[in-house]
């Protein structure tokens, strides 16, 4: 039970200037009593991350939390998470509670798997005894038993994020709150980690759940509530509050929608400025024949330079990859400026289908990436009856991508 | 079956710290100081040696320099146990104070990510220093069986002055740390502090070196009555119970304002790390 009553929470604009105010500033800003520089500097600007949130979520509901980048469903985790505080209002939290906000906070890469469970378990709250209890499930459940002793700096990212993620689902509190982690690891453990949520909330448990994927958000949520600017726009059942959201995205433009949706740390350095399908420009939804190829052109623009950098895109029917293509078959290092990726995908490759883009890019240099989901709809429709392709994961065999500089 | 309830508020001045919270979360202060432990000298050839090895050269450096050179006067005892006795606890207090007040800021990430008194994170960085602290006792021992130096029963207090030096380093320390998440010109100001503060503090001269009249002096010096009572307990000489008096009262002080810092700042940490 989770009573969310008038909260607000604001935050100094520019807050990296106030982090890395010097203790001389502070002490002359003391000693002459000046109000903090100018009022009218930017830096000293309030901004409301969030605004007045109601929500009140009963034991055992699912809550999906949607909306766009920067409209405050992180703050709202971090405050039901006792990360941080509200500037106003106030929260009743009936029932443990622990949150996975962040795969792998606090692992650390010189120590073996066991004794990172120790340590990861122990920081999400659980007794010794407890972990020593539940550690071959732990165990199990991530697919790490022959590497239990090996440094986790050895692991394989996959390994590194199923075991952070099963010892975190381990926990077993009343209430569970996930922020967006399934953007990482593969579609074998995102179903794993659907499943395990699913199980957790099939428990009786309550689930708060953050996603900008609209499938995970309406095969695990009962209710969503979507955030938009600092406020609750929404709330109510799953579907029809997810539909409203998408009709919302309908009216903006491709790279609006990525900016929207992207995330990772990757999309400081770069943003997509326009987005083709088929031909059309900026649509969301886009009806293509399914004997046609199908042909994705997007134009990025690279803020700061990147070292060896892949571009991706991918195609879901629901939940399910289908699909993944790749630019370039080697990394290549992008300078700033702007560059082009095409995709194509060979006619009748689908059937009668309704999928979505998703779309991003990693830097294999130091592993930064971004990847934005859903900015657009492909509708297939097919007259005759081809044949259709399994779902499952295919790769680059079935398609090709290419990149142009300028 | 009731559920335990917590109420989330705003971030208030008068912050009171949970020690329940603390208390709950202390397997976790274990296992973090076990941690900076484990992984200190991972990837070392020498391991753990390098924990004899820096002190023994401080040690040597000091008795050519201070004994040898300067003719410091040592109370009649060899030099080098002087001086190493004297290194022991002001080694345990500066190590600990500075990895205190660098460890909230080098565990960001955790900070902004998960929720955990935060208080875990000073106090167990201080479990590296005490594991020095205490291999350095078992090196003091060899050189004092080498230099045919006998402990007597006061070598029994020494725990009681290791505990004295950690309520220090928790003093200044948890304010250090606390302060050091805003401003970030103490990752500057405190390896320089502690290195002035060792030259006001008696570890490479005996209290009886400074001037009768301003001998008061050393003792508003929160750390003196741990270091020349450690010393004394090794040596087997008159313990100054002043010094330690007052280190005590100067030490208790410190902490209960650090407390009071951190539990105030602690509310803000996550939004300005």
């Amino acid at each position: 039970m989770i009573e969310v009553e008038n909260i607000w929470k604001q935050y100094k604009l520019g807050a990296t200037v106030e982090v890395g105010k010097t203790f001389r500033e502070a002490l002359s800003q003391k000693l002459t009593r000046k109000p903090a520089t100018t009022s009218l500097d930017s830096r000293n600007q309030h901004f409301w991350a969030l605004s007045d949130i109601n929500l009140s979520i009963d034991s055992g509901r699912t809550l999906g939390l949607i909306g766009h980048n920067g409209a405050g469903k992180s703050t709202l985790l971090k405050i039901l998470s006792r990360i941080t505080k509200p500037t106003k209002g106030q929260i009743r939290i009936q029932g443990s509670l622990s949150s996975l906000l962040e795969v792998g906070t606090g692992f650390h890469p010189e120590l073996s798997g066991r004794e990172n469970i120790f340590l990861y378990g122990s920081i999400m709250g659980m007794s010794r005894r407890d972990i020593e209890h539940k550690l071959d499930q732990i165990v199990d459940y991530a697919g790490v038993e022959k590497f239990l002793d090996t440094p986790v700096k050895r692991y394989s990212s996959g390994m590194y994020v199923r075991l952070a993620f099963s010892i975190a689902a381990h926990v077993e509190p009343d209430i569970l709150v996930v922020d967006e982690v399934l953007a990482v690891g593969d579609k074998e453990f995102r179903e794993k980690c659907l499943g395990k949520m699913d199980d957790v909330a099939q428990s009786g448990r309550t689930v708060i759940f953050v996603s900008h994927n609209m499938n995970a958000i309406a095969s695990l949520c009962q209710d969503v509530a979507w955030l938009d600017r600092g406020k609750i726009a929404q709330v109510g059942p799953a579907h029809s509050i997810i539909s409203s959201y998408e009709n919302s995205l309908i009216k903006s433009t491709a790279s609006e929608r990525a900016s929207m949706l992207f995330n990772g740390s990757l999309s400081e350095a770069i943003s997509l400025q326009q987005l083709i399908v088929q031909g059309v420009d900026n649509s969301y939804s886009v009806t293509i024949r399914s004997d046609e190829v199908i042909r994705i052109k997007a134009t990025w623009l690279v803020h700061t330079s990147i070292e060896k950098l892949v571009m991706n895109m991918a195609l879901y029917h629901r939940d399910t990859r289908l699909i993944t293509l790749q630019d370039v078959k080697q990394p290549e290092n992008a300078a700033e400026g702007s560059f082009t990726t095409v995709f194509e995908i060979p006619a009748n490759t689908f059937n009668n289908a309704d999928l979505t883009l998703a779309i991003g890019g990693k830097e294999l240099a130091n592993g930064r990436w971004c990847w934005a989901e859903g900015v657009a709809r492909l509708n297939l429709v097919s007259d005759g009856l081809q044949q259709s392709v399994e779902a499952g994961d295919i790769f680059s065999a079935f398609g090709k991508g290419t990149r142009e500089a300028g | 079956m009731s559920k335990p309830v917590t109420i989330i508020k705003p971030a208030s001045d008068a912050a009171r710290l949970s020690f329940h919270e603390i208390w709950k979360f202390r397997e976790l202060i274990s296992i973090l100081a076990m941690r900076d432990i484990k992984v200190r000298y991972k990837q070392t050839a020498l391991g753990v040696i390098w924990s004899v090895i820096q002190p023994l050269f401080l040690m040597l450096i000091f008795s050519l320099l201070f004994g040898r050179l300067a003719k410091i006067p040592s109370d009649g005892v060899p030099y080098p146990i002087f001086v190493f006795s004297g290194l022991l606890i002001w080694n345990f207090f500066s190590a600990g104070v500075s990895s205190c007040s660098n460890s909230l800021v080098g565990s960001a990430t955790m900070i902004s990510k998960v929720y955990f008194p935060r208080m875990a994170i000073p106090l167990a960085s201080v479990g590296v220093s005490l594991i020095d602290f205490s291999i350095s006792v078992l090196v003091l021992l060899a050189l004092m069986a080498f230099y045919a130096v006998m402990p007597t029963w006061q070598f029994l207090l020494i725990p009681l002055f290791a505990c004295g030096a950690f309520i220090s380093i928790l003093g200044i320390g948890l304010w250090l740390s606390a302060i050091t998440v805003t401003y970030r010109d103490f990752r500057y100001v405190v390896p320089f502090m502690l290195q002035l503060w060792m030259y006001i503090t008696p570890v490479i001269y005996p209290t009886s070196f400074i001037p009768a009249e301003f001998r008061w002096l050393t003792y508003l010096n929160p750390i003196t009555g741990w270091v020349s009572g450690t010393r004394s307990a090794f040596l087997g000489t008159q313990i100054d119970w002043i010094a330690c008096g007052c280190s005590l009262a100067l030490s208790l002080i410190m902490l209960s304002v650090g407390l009071r810092y951190f539990s105030n700042a602690e509310q803000r940490f996550a939004d300005v790390i």
